[in-house]
């Protein structure tokens, strides 16, 4: 064991930048950090709790954040797919990513339910088709998780994937043994579940996707803004560990909320997702799905790891089978 | 769940009682760190506090049901309207579990509507009914008890399994007149009426003029809608009822051009609020949307609504129906968007039979 004193804080793994606010704060050691909690660093060095945090983090585990390679390629490798091609090369190219957190936000009725039951079927494809072969958690907080909708969804992925590939063992009973279902009445029980998921996860190695949907509901009903941001914040901690140590994908489904824009009046009504900016630090692609007249579009409007992308908006459709590409994709721009 | 209830160290509990903390949610809605600071205990006694209380409000949860278990326990089924033609194109009907939200005009239906779910929720289960009770609470007057009694008339007469059973002794009604005594009346009186008697529906009809009337203030206007809506879908899933809320409709903000976010993003549409007014917009001959805005829309699982169609639409049909009118699938989580005609008589509410493909 190494002497805490004696170990200068450019030694670890921290930020450039972040080193030097630690610098001009007064903390040169890991051992002046052992009290520091994530929010008197945050106030001390001026940087947000989550960055405080992260720093913590960073230094209590005192080791690089590294996969390894055969982790890394078999996360890009085994995505989840969407079945909507537009949507899945927004999220990466091939879908939802394991060992992220992806949140998807729109207004009540976009489809944001038919998405969640998509993904927890799709995240059981077989690895010869290029699928993580997992099982999935489905939390819901709104009750519209109808299991009629879900066997419907679920034999329309079987009929896709008995045109790809011959007799695939794949049928309706073995997908719906593979969606465990937690119902949730109050956010106090989520935030519950999630502190003791490890031991669920632990008991079942195969889940690779957690869809909570959706995460606003039960939040919307606390008064209290800190208390809110606070509960919701260790969630969302929670959440960052499980993708990370499981490789799991966490999906969050989100709701919209009105905002009262400056100071132009009443009149500047605008929709934007609800919670505020807690989930955004958490979520490394963040996805809405709007209407365009009678249309469904899905635009990504945070991603961390595309930037490049030159189409950010894209069409698709909810058929009786679940989320497909739209036949004829239309001209956004019209 | 109450903190006292639950064994823990000594010191634990001595912290505890020099604290204000009174339940569960005290402790798990704040993080350890806190904890130690707020009870001046040590950071294992905190992990230690928290895990019992994890323990304490998950274990109801495990082992969570897989989406297998709830298929074979047919955890959701439909309460049919008692007409086929309204069923398809709701989809079966209505589910049993969750918040149905059936919104329109006056003279619409809604409450026709309603009568009737309280009279097909007790037939047998071949029937589409879920053999069951209704509990009917009322804010704009009385119970329309002549009209049950023509529609009760009307099913005892074609259907003879009912002859023989009283209808009417099972529909509980109440009437309030305002928000405090609807939230006391779910909160406490629903709970136990439901725990004593085999109800398997619950109208509130309207939910609309309460709130608006009890809250000036759209913050806590929409807190409290989330608030007595988690409830509602609580008390649905523990006694395996369904909720009917009947909502009012508003000519809201559809004018009103402009209410997008940039947010970074070219595309700017995505944000535009008269785009959700536009799929939100009733059939009529006005600019109708559902009242009580987008928080509301957030809590429902589906919503129905009910209108005249308009004039020219009037002009083009092709039946025999008087006054014809149209019920649409606006959302719902096991339904496409659907609509169609039908019409009300003596005996109810009946679809039109329409071979062409309806869908709007």
């Amino acid at each position: 064991m190494r002497d805490a004193r004696s170990i200068l804080l450019v030694k670890l793994n921290i930020k450039p930048g972040q080193i030097k606010k630690l610098h001009d704060a007064g903390y040169k050691f890991l051992e002046d950090l052992k009290e520091a909690s994530p929010l008197s660093l945050s106030k001390d060095i001026g940087v947000s709790v989550q960055e405080a945090l992260s720093i913590i983090r960073q230094i209590k585990n005192d080791k690089l954040p590294s996969a390894s390679l055969t982790s890394i390629i078999k996360r890009e490798t085994y995505a989840i797919p969407t079945f909507c091609n537009g949507i899945d090369k927004l999220l990466g190219g091939k879908g939802v990513t394991l060992g992220k957190i992806v949140e998807f936000c729109g207004i009540p009725g976009i489809g944001k339910t038919q998405m969640g039951i998509q993904l927890s079927i799709n995240v059981q494809i077989p690895r010869n088709l290029f699928g993580p072969e997992g099982e999935a958690v489905y939390i819901d907080t709104e009750g519209s998780f109808i299991i009629q909708r879900v066997a419907e969804i679920a034999n329309g992925t079987i009929a896709r994937l008995n045109e790809t590939v011959e007799g695939s063992p794949f049928n309706l009973e073995t997908i719906l043994s593979r969606i465990y279902y937690f119902r949730i009445h109050d956010y106090i029980q989520l935030n519950a579940l999630i502190k003791n998921m490890d031991e669920f996860l632990n008991e079942h190695p195969m889940v690779k996707l957690i869809v909570i949907d959706s995460i606003a509901f039960h939040f919307r009903t606390e008064l209290d803004l800190s208390v809110r941001t606070r509960v919701l914040q260790m969630i969302a901690q929670k959440l960052e560990d499980i993708a990370e140590s499981f490789e799991l994908a966490v999906v969050l489904m989100n709701q919209m909320t009105t905002k009262f824009g400056g100071n132009s009046g009443p009149d500047n009504t605008t929709l934007t997702p609800a919670l505020g900016d807690v989930l955004s630090e958490a979520c490394s692609d963040r996805v809405l799905l709007f209407r365009r007249d009678e249309e469904r579009f899905a635009h990504l409007f945070k991603s961390a790891t595309k930037p490049e992308l030159q189409i950010t908006s894209v069409q698709f459709q909810i058929i009786k089978d679940g989320i497909r590409d739209c036949p004829l994709p239309s001209d956004p721009g019209q | 769940m109450e903190l006292r209830d639950l064994s823990f160290r000594p010191r634990i509990v001595d912290a505890l009682n020099r604290s204000t903390f009174e339940t569960v949610a005290d402790v798990l809605s704040r993080d350890e760190e806190q904890l130690c600071g707020t009870l001046k205990i040590s950071a294992k006694d905190a992990a230690e506090l928290v895990h019992a209380c994890v323990q304490v409000i998950t274990c109801s949860l495990y082992p969570p049901k897989t989406a297998l278990q709830l298929l074979n326990d047919a955890a959701h089924c439909m309460l049919s309207t008692g007409d086929t033609e309204i069923d398809k194109i709701l989809g079966g009907g209505i589910l049993s579990r969750g918040i149905t939200e059936i919104v329109g005009e006056s003279g619409t239906g809604k409450t026709q509507l309603c009568l009737q779910f309280c009279l097909t929720v007790q037939f047998p289960k071949e029937l589409g009914g879920l053999d069951g009770g209704a509990v009917y609470i009322s804010t704009n007057g009385m119970f329309q008890s002549k009209r049950f009694n023509q529609l009760t008339n009307s099913i005892q007469l074609h259907h003879s399994c009912m002859r023989n059973k009283d209808l009417t002794d099972n529909v509980h009604c109440v009437t309030v007149y305002n928000f405090e005594v609807l939230r006391n009346i779910v909160y406490c009186q629903l709970p136990v009426l439901l725990s004593r008697n085999n109800i398997r529906l619950v109208i509130i009809d309207t939910i609309t003029a309460v709130i608006q009337d009890a809250f000036k203030d759209f913050r806590k206007r929409a807190i409290e809608i989330f608030c007595l809506s988690a409830k509602l879908k609580e008390i649905s899933d523990k006694f395996n009822t369904a909720i009917i809320c009947v909502n009012q409709v508003t000519s809201d903000a559809l004018s009103k051009e402009g209410f997008y976010e940039p947010l970074d993003c070219d595309d700017k549409e995505c944000w535009n609020y008269a785009q959700y007014y536009k799929q939100m917009l009733l059939l009529g001959d006005g600019m109708k949307i559902p009242a009580l805005g987008l928080s509301w829309s957030s809590v429902i699982n589906t919503r129905i609504s009910l209108s005249r169609p308009l004039r020219t639409l009037k002009e083009t049909i092709c039946t025999m129906a008087k006054d014809p009118r149209v019920i649409t699938v606006m959302m719902a989580p096991h339904a496409p968007k659907r609509a169609g005609q039908f019409y009300i008589d003596n005996d109810g509410l009946h679809g039109v039979v329409c071979n062409s493909k309806n869908n709007i």
